[in-house]
């Protein structure tokens, strides 16, 4: 086992999951975690942090999902969930426009804090309450086409999922994986590029801001990835 | 081998008894065997030495003469229960090896951790274990005390305790108490001191609390060597010494900065440094607990009270805070707990009394553990009405609920220590660093905390606030009512609930002995009318249906009815055909069928029923249509 350990670089990844009350985080999480890994959760009683292990692409992942309370009332609390996180899943409910507001309003603060050292996701939850057309269609609605745009313009990730009839759960938490990986390499090169010019500071610390990562690259890549999982 | 082993605990807490053993009072040998006793009760489950039941007339004090490290030779007060070649060698081990500080932590301590959790005393385990390890760590030569023995032992203790429970003994075990303290002290302040005194005086200034150290026995034996155990003293010891120098003049930043590239180094080192080669990741993960319990213990007192210094204004504000929220229901968070509801009731005392515990502790990683068990608590009490897996929406507000009526103490100079001085990975990621991150958040909401976020106008609040008015409600759920009015207004509550419940209930009979009676009305009505006799029924079968087909009772009634009344029933015949054919014949008038044929029709009555006829087998009815 600590020969498999070597050879397999490990890298934990912390996710917050963002969004209103009622717009189905805690049952996407529950339903990530849980489908497959039902005898191995020494217990249900709580689903609000849960932690999934797997290997990707020679790498050994663990991710933390931090499940947070959405009543309006804690909405001030949010820069306290998400530091040092890696990745952000904003949820709204795809019937509901108010939730994409709250989105928003998230992303901002987010990309605020964190920078660009956060991966965003902006996840369109409940598409089984869609019309069989529309869910043959995929983006005829209207909010789910603005969320799109929106993901677009923030540099996010769009995702449509849905927790009851377990559609696209997995792909989205896969994708996201693969996101964070990239981009956390792309980190790790640009300290050390940093590092290498700035001799004098050779330990700097602290958070190091990463620029825009190239998007049509990275899709790119990712799309080759897919194929090995 | 027994004596030597018995001895060695009565050197160490009775330093007369060096001089005049043989005269040791029955009270001292007492207290003396139950010193061994405990220390050994662990220890002694290795031997394999079963014939100490022989040595039942054993005098102990005897004993007390022989060196500690069970050589043979006679042993020493002054050579802390050892002989002079045994002592030699281990203060050369010592001093050559262990500076001041780094004797708290030598591997004798690490074994002995996990016989003292088992025992849970550990002045005496202290003695004992740690006088056994210096003959050899590894091999485990000197856990030899058997098991058997030491039932023997607490037989004779409990006998001798009847006995010599006298105000002389009570004397003079406080006596040989304080002297054994003192002269730890002072030896451990002239740094010659054996690691039994090291220990002494630790659990003397309470800087180390055994039960702490999680560091399993398995791991000491398996592969913390002597080197690896060494190199962390050393680091620790380095990191330690430098913190001390500059703390008059580092603020707390600095010094977390500091702590957490210590961290980071051994990380590093436990990954790299040979030492570590055969930790497995689990191990290491360990030992990295395992640094920072040590290293925080060093430095605690130093830290915590500059922290709680600086944190003191920030401290009583959030007090009072809390003090003047005391009014604050489950409602007003719209969460679930009901606090009659007895489980309930006390899983909310477990958490609130877990969360204050946090305090106590001294290491960061401890008070994490302490949040950890008080979120777990909560999720508990969450589900006693749910089913469903409790998620973050309920948490919060019943962690916010749970800190507000627990009040912690200082608890912002907790969170700040924790904040700066605990692993960053520990904070960052896992199952601690959520919980911790909760628990800030609940104070940060609590601090913050308006009408508008209680579900009510800010008047009320400010009215709430300053104790002029008192939600409705608040009066039953109170905290600051004592246990017997609470209980007494809770039973109160349940009784009108109950009451409430017998009215309805009391209701809720007579309408349903209404209805039974409207009911068995109705029914004899019905039974009435049903025991009328029957006006005879009368079925047609159709003419072209095969005789066949129509089961045997009714064929036969058709033949009486014909036989009865002339002219009712068709000759049906033998052949459906021959019936199709013949359709001339007639029927009783009523149903004449020109086109068809004849329908043949059967009366029946009751009474023209036999007994066995009463219940004719079902007819399938496409059996009586035509095939």
């Amino acid at each position: 086992m600590s020969s498999n350990a070597t050879q397999l670089s490990q890298q934990q990844f912390k996710i917050v999951l963002l969004g209103e009350g009622c717009v189905g985080k805690t049952s996407l999480m529950l339903r990530y975690c849980q489908n497959k890994f039902t005898e191995n959760h020494e217990s249900t009683l709580q689903a609000s942090f849960l932690t999934k292990k797997f290997i990707i692409n020679n790498t050994r992942v663990q991710l933390s999902i931090w499940d947070t309370a959405g009543q309006e009332r804690f909405h001030a609390l949010g820069p306290i969930y998400y530091r040092d996180s890696n990745g952000a899943l904003l949820v709204y409910d795809i019937t509901d426009p108010d939730s994409l507001s709250k989105v928003k309003s998230w992303v901002k603060e987010l990309r605020k804090i964190r920078g660009n050292n956060v991966v965003l996701a902006v996840v369109g939850n409940k598409t089984d309450l869609l019309s069989p057309q529309q869910q043959s269609n995929g983006a005829d609605n209207q909010i789910i086409d603005e969320a799109q745009k929106y993901s677009q313009s923030v540099n996010a990730y769009h995702y449509c999922t849905s927790a009851k009839s377990n559609r696209g759960i997995d792909d989205l938490f896969l994708d996201l994986t693969k996101k964070m990986l990239a981009q956390n390499q792309l980190i790790q090169e640009q300290t050390q590029v940093k590092s290498r010019s700035s001799a004098s500071a050779p330990n700097q610390r602290g958070l190091t801001i990463a620029a825009d990562p190239p998007t049509d690259e990275e899709e790119g890549a990712d799309t080759r990835r897919n194929k090995c999982c | 081998m027994s004596e030597e082993n018995n001895s060695y605990v009565s050197n160490q807490w009775e330093p007369s008894s060096a001089s005049t053993p043989t005269t040791t009072s029955t009270a001292t040998s007492d207290t003396r065997r139950r010193n061994h006793e405990r220390g050994d009760g662990v220890d002694g489950q290795r031997s394999t030495r079963g014939h100490s039941l022989s040595r039942k007339g054993l005098h102990i004090d005897s004993s007390a003469l022989m060196c500690q490290n069970g050589c043979g030779f006679y042993g020493n007060r002054e050579w802390s229960g050892f002989c002079s070649l045994c002592y030699k060698q281990i203060r050369h081990k010592e001093t050559s090896v262990m500076s001041p500080i780094n004797r708290w932590i030598s591997p004798e301590m690490l074994s002995l951790r996990s016989s003292s959790s088992a025992s849970s005393l550990s002045r005496s385990s202290t003695a004992s274990s740690a006088n056994s390890s210096p003959a050899n760590t590894n091999t485990g030569s000197a856990h030899s005390t058997p098991a058997l023995f030491t039932k023997f032992e607490e037989k004779k203790r409990q006998q001798s305790d009847k006995k010599s429970k006298t105000l002389k003994s009570i004397f003079k075990r406080a006596a040989t108490f304080r002297e054994s303290k003192n002269s730890s002290a002072s030896n451990s302040d002239k740094s010659v001191s054996t690691p039994t005194s090291a220990l002494q005086s630790l659990t003397d200034r309470q800087l180390f609390s055994f039960d702490t150290l999680s560091l399993g026995e398995e791991v000491v034996a398996k592969f913390l060597r002597e080197a690896a155990i060494l190199d962390i003293k050393r680091q620790i010891n380095k990191i330690v010494d430098k913190m001390n120098k500059s703390a008059n003049k580092a603020s707390i930043e600095e010094m977390s900065e500091q702590i957490h590239d210590f961290y980071q180094m051994m990380s590093t080192r436990f990954t790299n440094n040979p030492f570590y080669r055969e930790a497995s990741s689990e191990q290491i993960e360990q030992l990295v607990d395992f640094t920072e319990r040590y290293l925080m213990q060093q430095l605690y007192q130093m830290l915590f009270t500059r922290i709680q210094h600086e944190e003191e204004d920030r401290d009583l504000a959030l007090q009072k805070r809390i003090r003047s929220l005391n009014w604050v229901m489950a409602q007003h968070l719209d969460v679930d707990i009901n606090l009659r509801h007895p489980e309930i009731k006390d899983l909310v005392d477990k958490a609130i009394t877990e969360v204050i515990e946090m305090d106590s502790k001294q290491v960061p990683l401890e008070k994490l553990e302490c949040i950890v068990n008080c979120s777990k608590t909560i999720f508990k009490l969450l589900q006693v009405n749910s089913q469903e897996p409790v998620s973050a929406d309920q948490f919060l507000p019943a962690l916010v609920l749970i800190v507000i009526k627990a009040n912690p103490p200082l608890l912002q100079s907790n969170i700040k220590l924790i904040t700066r001085f605990s692993t960053p990975s520990r904070l960052m990621s896992g199952e601690a660093g959520y919980y911790f991150t909760n628990l800030c958040c609940a104070t940060a909401f609590i601090e913050n905390i308006t009408g508008d976020s209680l579900n009510m106008t800010e008047q009320d609040f400010q009215s709430y606030i300053t104790g002029e008015a008192q939600p409705p409600g608040a009066y039953q759920q109170s905290t600051f009512l004592c246990e017997a009015f609470r209980i007494m207004s809770s039973n109160m509550a349940m009784l009108s609930d109950l009451n409430d419940r017998q009215t309805k209930f009391e209701t809720q009979m007579s309408e349903l002995t209404d209805s039974i009676h409207t009911f068995r009305d109705d029914m004899l009505k019905r039974t009435h009318s049903a025991l009328k006799p029957l006006p005879p029924t009368v079925y047609s079968v159709p003419p072209d249906v095969d005789i066949k087909y129509i089961p045997t009772a009714f064929r036969e009634r058709i033949l009486n009815q014909r036989t009865q009344t002339e002219g009712i029933l068709i000759d049906l015949g033998n052949d459906a055909n021959t019936a199709e054919d013949n359709s001339d014949v007639a029927v009783d008038g009523n149903h004449i069928d020109g086109n068809t044929g004849t329908d043949a029709q059967v009366v029946e009555g009751e009474d023209t029923l036999s007994p066995e006829q009463h219940l004719p087998p079902p007819l399938a009815p496409e059996i009586l249509q035509k095939p």
